[in-house]
């Protein structure tokens, strides 16, 4: 009972330091809760395994049932262009306004550490987005179906092949606000002559 | 709230105005064009001088053009990403109609 007790303690103890020395590290080396900061690579790994472990196999090992015909794709890059440009940019590089300022920057998914994830995991992700990270769910409540989810999976495989012309074609899918498009039509106006130069 | 609409009057009457992506949008005729910049005389008269890139995408209409297609005179449109107070032009349209 005495060594049960002791061992307790010793846990406790362990805990508590864990979890000064994490504040600690937030407060002092990691510039506080600050998105401003990159991940640490040991964060960055731990966090990835992580996530990958906590997959469920019956997820991870779905396939998808859409086959990858242009139609699935077209509908796939309008859907991405509308829903998913914001944060991950036209060509899924991430390098965009608002992924420039999340914790963690949202991945390149040309690469070969988002392609080599299976069709399920990447389903996984979309559906029901990843917690403590920028990625929402998009399935269930939030309205998208299955299908729309299944067709941006044949999209995100297709990244790595996008064209110029693609690129091009997916920003004028991209949401707008009405300021920006007043904004598009008087510059497009001012190109085809009219209003004074 | 006022000063919010004047800003927001002020913004969209400019030809250098701040739009979605980070990328301040350029308009106006080309007044001198260089291998590493594009010198634009801007719609209310200012002077803007944009500098060029090896990744800047040129078109007319929905078509790629090079460097070389544009002249004194165009009309054109640039989205350009402000870096250390200076403009690096990441578009530049250019217009069918000539000054």
């Amino acid at each position: 009972m005495k060594l049960l007790f002791r061992l307790f303690l010793l846990v406790a103890v362990l805990v508590a330091g864990g979890a000064a020395a994490f504040i600690w590290y937030l407060r002092h080396a990691h510039a506080g809760v600050s998105a401003r900061a990159q991940p640490t690579t040991v964060e960055a790994s731990l966090a990835t395994a992580m996530r990958s472990a906590a997959t469920p196999a019956a997820v991870r090992n779905r396939t998808n049932p859409v086959p990858a015909t242009a139609a699935a794709l077209h509908e796939g890059m309008e859907h991405y262009a509308d829903h998913c440009a914001v944060c991950h940019g036209n060509n899924g590089s991430g390098q965009t306004l608002l992924g420039a300022g999340m914790y963690p920057r949202p991945p390149d998914m040309r690469l070969p550490a988002t392609q080599r994830k299976s069709d399920g995991e990447l389903f996984g992700y979309i559906e029901n987005g990843i917690r403590l990270s920028g990625m929402p769910a998009f399935g269930g409540a939030a309205g998208s179906t299955e299908d729309e989810s299944w067709k941006l999976v044949v999209f995100l495989r297709h990244l790595p092949q996008l064209s110029a012309e693609e690129e091009q074609a997916m920003e004028r899918l991209n949401p707008r606000s009405p300021m920006e498009m007043d904004e598009e039509k008087k510059e497009a106006d001012f190109l085809k002559g009219s209003g004074t130069p | 709230m006022k000063r919010l609409l004047l800003s927001l009057a002020l913004l969209s009457s400019t030809a250098i105005a701040f739009a979605h992506g980070g990328l301040t949008h350029v308009m106006g005729v080309v007044a001198a064009a260089s291998a590493t910049t594009l010198d634009v005389k801007t719609t209310d008269g200012k002077l803007a001088t944009v500098a060029l890139d090896p990744s800047t995408k040129w078109m007319k209409g929905t078509s790629s053009i090079t460097e070389g297609d544009v002249h004194t005179g165009d009309r054109v449109v640039i989205h350009a990403k402000p870096v250390n107070g200076k403009l690096i032009a990441v578009e530049v349209a250019v217009g069918a109609a000539k000054h």
